[in-house]
């Protein structure tokens, strides 16, 4: 193929590309995955767990303290109540034959950021963020949906302190009436790295 | 270089010789190179392509899909899954790394790692702060281990071939039983059993062999290794009574002079060695400078040459003639007392520093000089000589080492390392034992001797054939495995139990950090496997095997507390030191000179009557070693400290000798009439010498590795049993008329002349600390600027760079694609001039073609403050943050180069393809989770390790301070063995960055430009006479 020939095949490729992903962005106006809510392999309610008995997040979710990751609890965490809790539940027997038989079970990834996004939970926990802040109401889920927008936008919008929790801005700003302002950095490289 | 040709003034520092021409310059190839900044248009490598492999064609199809396949991505994400552990062990949090005190194995040395896990895979080694022998430090080599371990072609399974049939797997349990069945029938039958290893440095796999080949009635453990130090070994034999290796301590050391002892590179124990050299290189300002002072004969350039005050190229096999005409000096010369043997002065006698100089052409009074020079050193100085150089040059060296008083000062003379035991002899016999039919099963590990044995000296392959029963332990199938009956999968050792003894009292544990890969075991654990089958050994696996070896033989040494704690104490410190007493000084046995061959003249060179010969030297590659890291991708594409050169070995050539062939770079020339060579013209040798790197050329080391480069242990020398001959061999050089194209990163960043570097003598500098400000008009041009100034609150992150002490080594370079998990790229793709790395080390040259000086630059993003990249990218996905740092958005990069363009320091890297891919299986667990993994089309460049940054933020936040100096280091600092980098918060004035940003030495590399870079670069001060300085 000649030096012209392929330039034109390449503009129309391109050309062809742009259009495309034109197409897709009119479609689908942001990436986000707002109102995701996966079907799970085995019925977890968060309700039962953490709206009804009042289970603290951190008990399960203890990476959110320590990690980058908030971490879905392992099966080992799960028995130590369901040894003795509901243990003739249908449900509860799936846990205990997936814990006796070595099985993790794999569950559906909702909240997700792009690879290249470093967010740590073990910040936001330390600066007093509630869980439900970016989570939502999950005491009142069955089934968890994803509530935040989780776009970048979304995050900027909290840390330059537009939709910060009260407590939040209280905190950074201890001795101001009307607490306004960032709250937290709003660097490319805080993030993406 | 004041000479001019037409009003033409030569660069004070130069890439390659031909620049110091100005017909090179006025070249138009040359000129239209430089318009284009010596980098290729895309088009150009697209027309390419059809020669490498992936069409045209199917690369726009492959563009085309992945671009409707990108489209599509934004309607459905996939959907992931997260797998909790079912029992999540205690001490893993997933995202916290830990990590885990081992001890490196690629090489003799025995330094101390740390090796940082996350969720129980190993995705970083680096050295142990606490460990003396490196000192947290390690080499490219030691960095690069860690690829070792994701090796895609490790082996899988057991392999059973009969020979000349196609291998086939076969499981664990019927390798073990097929092999024990073998060994329980020598037991009986009184078969001759061998175990050839590499060189044993670990004394609890010593006591195994012993004990392993001791159950057979005729068993012996065979120990050869090619690049062991054996000569040097035998060398203390002769001089002082036994075959060890002494410590030296180049620290305590004011004058070091070295006979082709490549010490800061391939050397025995080189992280230690350039460590512990830099410490006594410059100290103080002004005229209460000091500084130590190295003296380097040798044949090829190697890095130890390249920093050396004052280098003498020679030819190869002229050190003896050398070292003696300074012991002459010395002796006749009556600059030292002494009484000697008769028959030695006499032999000494045929030495005339006169004679020596006319045959070597040394000028005589530079062997005065060094002799005058070493007296006045006394009791401060080193003398050293190359591992693989003839026993008698070491006997020579231990000689004026001795006289000299360095014994007990400068060197140490209780072993260091562990007792070096390869002998070429116990190879030789072995051979010759196979080739009468005496070995009936033969056992090999570790050193593999199909590739490194030249056939034709020692028909090891042959001799093979009449062994019954060949047993390879191997990680995957090298040359050796494919002529043996099994193959056992050998572990990596960062998956094996194991130990060093580093240093005498000093010993290193080698704890696992993740299971073995694909089930393998350890040379250990199947010796071990097989000894308690047949009944000879109790333990049932590695680990118990070396806890009892600790228990018995370490413990006892300082039982204060349980064996337990005592143990758990180890593998948390990765070490135990025992006091061994002061420094041990050795009295030299002047019998060991009586063999000396009196002086017979000139080494012959030159045109024979056959066409044209060179002298050969061999030397271990600064990368691949003696070939065992042949299959890492990092260390293949780890440009050659002074050639630049990757992925192949070449003939380096001097100038001189090249006009002589009628070549230039990369014409091909022919050894010997049978092997094809590229041409790499190397400024610093002598005409007639003829440099050639082992460690490439593999038959089988794996995709990566087989058929990269020659296999030079071709024409390493051997007579009968003696020795090896690793240079010195006269081969007939012919041109050939072909080309091959060397991938080189010489020339992807010429500087045009620009002050970017900066050298100045140890005179110069006491004079005037600040004295190469003088060396170049433009080099503190003060330009106003335009730009508002970044203003900073807390952290304001720098670095400084010494050049003085920086030595080229590369370990940096590795360290960082390590830690951010920068792609390899191939050859091919380096050829083009696009290599990834991050950092990368530039090397200049000044002075005559003939005898260079040699300086390094490790050149990284400089993090400006008026970054020219950031003012031309048109979506600003460069963009400099709060805390001075020039951040590069890769989420935001849409690849239009215009910063790559626009940068004067040449350090952005362009992703033209989606080079990660090319990592394949296990390989893909090497990714660091905490840096992005890059795809094609975007740009990248140095962070300054900016996760590591966050993470030091982090740590210091649950702290509830700021991170203070010294805190975190970069991971190319973190490894640097001279500390030449220094990393820290320039907000704070009594930082170290800050203080040596401040310091007289400091300049910032093309200041000129008004960039102001966050990195300053210290000058390079030499410790050589001024006035040769400005030759």
């Amino acid at each position: 193929m000649s030096g012209p020939k392929m330039k034109l095949v390449l503009v129309v490729a391109i050309a062809g590309g742009i259009g495309v992903l034109g197409k897709a962005i009119e479609l689908f106006p942001t990436a986000s995955n707002q109102g995701y809510a996966p079907e799970q392999p085995i019925l977890f309610s968060h309700k039962i767990h953490t709206g009804d008995n009042k289970i603290p997040c951190l008990y399960c979710h203890s990476g959110a303290e320590r990690s980058r990751h908030a971490t879905v609890p392992a099966l080992n965490v799960c028995m130590n109540c369901h040894l003795v809790v509901k243990t003739e539940s249908p449900l509860i027997q799936q846990v205990q034959k997936a814990y006796e038989e070595k099985k993790p079970i794999a569950w559906v990834r909702v909240h997700e950021l792009p690879d290249y996004v470093y967010f740590p939970h073990k910040r936001h926990v330390a600066a007093g963020v509630a869980c439900e802040a970016c989570h939502g109401d999950i005491a009142s889920m069955s089934r968890v949906e994803q509530k935040g927008a989780l776009t970048m936008g979304w995050c900027m919008e909290c840390h330059r302190g537009e939709t910060a929790p009260p407590e939040v801005l209280r905190r950074m700003y201890p001795h101001v009436q009307d607490p306004h302002g960032p709250v937290a950095p709003v660097q490319c490289s805080t993030c993406h790295h | 270089m004041d000479k001019k040709e037409d009003g033409f003034v030569p660069p004070r520092h130069w890439i390659g010789p031909e620049e110091l021409k100005a017909s090179y310059w006025s070249n138009p190839e040359v000129q239209a190179k430089r318009g284009s900044e010596f980098f290729e248009k895309p088009m150009d490598a697209i027309a390419r392509m059809d020669t490498v492999g992936l069409a045209r064609r199917e690369f726009l199809t492959v563009m085309g899909a992945s671009m409707a396949m990108a489209t599509l991505a934004c309607a459905r994400r996939p959907v992931h899954k997260i797998i909790p552990f079912v029992v999540q062990p205690e001490e893993i949090v997933p995202g916290v790394p830990n990590h885990y005190a081992s001890t490196c194995g690629e090489c003799s040395a025995g330094c101390g790692t740390v090796v940082k896990t996350r969720e129980g895979r190993p995705i970083k080694i680096e050295g142990n702060p606490h460990h003396e022998v490196n000192r947290g430090r390690l080499c490219a080599r030691g960095q690069a281990s860690l690829l070792g371990l994701y090796d895609p072609d490790r082996l899988k399974l057991p392999v059973h071939q009969k020979r000349g049939v196609v291998p086939e797997e076969m499981s664990w349990e019927a390798l073990d039983a097929a092999v024990v069945r073998v060994l329980r029938l020598s037991m009986k039958d009184q078969a001759r059993v061998r175990v050839l290893t590499g060189a044993v440095t670990s004394p609890s796999l010593r006591a195994l062999l012993k004990t392993f080949t001791g159950a057979f009635r005729q068993g012996a453990h065979v120990e050869y290794e090619p690049l062991a130090v054996e000569s040097l070994a035998l060398g203390q034999e002769s001089s002082y009574g036994s075959a060890l290796v002494p410590r030296i301590m180049l620290d305590k050391a004011t004058y070091v002079l070295s006979f082709s002892a490549d010490f800061l590179g391939t050397g025995i124990s080189p992280v230690e060695h350039a460590g512990d050299w830099a410490k006594a290189r410059l100290s103080g300002e002004g005229d209460k400078a000091r500084m130590s002072k190295l003296i380097c004969f040798e044949a090829p350039m190697t890095v130890t040459g390249a920093n050396a005050d004052e280098r003498f190229a020679i030819l190869p096999g002229d050190e003896l003639s050398l070292a003696l005409a300074i012991v002459h000096s010395l002796i006749i010369g009556k600059k030292i007392g002494g009484i000697f043997d008769p028959s030695f002065l006499k032999t000494l006698a045929t030495y005339t520093p006169l004679r020596v100089a006319k045959a070597t052409g040394i000028e005589e009074i530079v062997i005065h000089r060094i002799a005058e020079d070493l007296v006045k050193h006394r009791g401060a100085s080193l003398v050293l000589a190359g591992g693989t150089q003839p026993v008698a040059l070491h006997v020579v060296v231990n000689l004026l080492n001795s006289i000299l008083g360095n014994e007990g000062v400068t060197i140490d003379g209780v072993r260091d390392v562990s007792l070096v035991m390869s002998r070429y002899a116990q190879m030789y016999q072995l051979v010759h034992d196979m080739q009468s039919g005496k070995v009936d099963v033969l056992i090999t590990v570790g050193v593999n001797p199909v590739y490194v044995i030249p056939e034709e000296q020692l028909p090891f392959q042959a001799a093979l054939k009449r062994v019954q029963t060949v047993i390879r332990i191997a990680p995957n199938l090298d040359e050796t495995a494919h002529v043996a009956d099994y193959v056992v999968p050998r572990a990596h050792f960062l998956e094996s139990w194991g130990d060093y003894e580093s240093r005498v009292g000093l010993w290193s544990v080698q704890q696992p950090t993740i299971s073995p890969l694909h089930g393998a075991r350890s040379c250990e654990d199947t010796l071990i496997a097989w000894g308690h089958a047949l009944g000879v050994i109790a333990a049932t696996d590695a680990h118990e095997y070396v806890k009892s070896y600790w228990k018995e033989h370490i413990y006892q040494k300082q039982s204060a507390v349980s064996f337990e704690a005592f143990w758990e104490g180890v593998l948390r410190e990765g070490f135990v030191k025992v006091s061994k007493g002061a420094l041990y000084a050795r009295t030299f046995r002047y019998p060991a000179l009586s063999g000396l061959p009196e002086y017979i003249g000139k080494v012959a060179l030159g045109n024979g009557p056959s066409g044209i010969t060179a002298t050969l030297v061999l030397t271990p590659s600064h990368s691949l070693f003696d070939g065992r890291h042949a299959n890492n991708p990092w260390l293949q594409e780890l440009p050659d400290p002074i050639t630049s050169v990757t992925w192949d070995n070449y003939a380096s050539i001097s100038p001189g000798f090249a006009k002589t062939l009628g070549v230039k770079n990369d014409d091909v020339i022919r050894l010997n009439h049978t092997h094809n060579l590229a041409v790499y013209v190397q400024p610093g040798l002598r005409d007639g010498v003829l440099h050639v790197a082992l460690g490439y050329g593999r038959g089988a080391a794996g995709k990566v590795g087989t058929g990269a480069g020659i296999n030079a242990f071709h024409w390493v020398g051997s007579r009968g049993p003696a020795q090896q001959q690793f240079s010195g061999q006269v081969v007939q050089v012919e041109k050939t008329g072909m080309f091959y194209q060397l991938a080189s990163t010489q020339w992807h960043t010429a500087t045009e002349h620009r002050p970017i570097i900066n050298d100045i003598t140890l005179q110069e500098y006491r004079k005037d600390p600040a004295a190469h400000s003088e060396t170049d008009p433009e080099l503190r041009a003060e330009t106003p600027s335009i730009w508002p100034e970044h203003t900073y609150t807390t952290y304001k992150w720098g670095m400084s760079i010494d050049m003085t002490a920086c030595t080229g080594c590369g370990a940096c370079v590795i360290a960082c694609q390590a830690e951010n998990n920068v792609p390899v790229v191939g050859r091919e793709q380096v050829r083009v001039s696009r290599q990834m790395h991050w950092i990368r080390i530039d090397r200049y040259y000044s002075g005559a073609p003939e005898h260079p000086d040699v300086i390094f630059q490790p050149m990284l993003c400089q993090h400006c403050e008026n970054a020219p990249c950031e003012t031309v990218c048109p979506v600003l996905a460069t963009v400099h943050d709060d805390e001075g740092l020039n951040v590069q958005v890769y989420n935001r990069c849409v690849g239009t180069r215009y910063c790559q363009n626009n940068c004067p320091y040449k350090v952005r890297r362009f992703n033209f393809f989606d080079h990660w891919k090319s990592y394949e299986g296990t390989m893909n667990m090497v990714w660091n989770p905490d840096v992005t993994v890059r795809t094609r089309g975007i740009m990248e460049k140095c962070t300054f390790c900016v996760q590591r940054i966050a993470d030091a933020k982090d740590r210091a936040k649950d702290a509830g301070e700021n991170v203070h100096d010294g805190q975190f280091q970069t991971a190319c600092q973190q490894t640097c063995p001279t500390n030449a980098i220094v990393f820290g918060n320039r907000n704070d004035a009594a930082s170290k960055v800050s203080r040596l940003a401040g310091s007289a030495r400091a300049f910032r590399s093309l200041e000129v430009l008004n960039v102001k870079p966050a990195i300053s670069y210290l000058t390079k001060v030499r410790n050589k006479p001024a006035k040769e300085a400005k030759a």
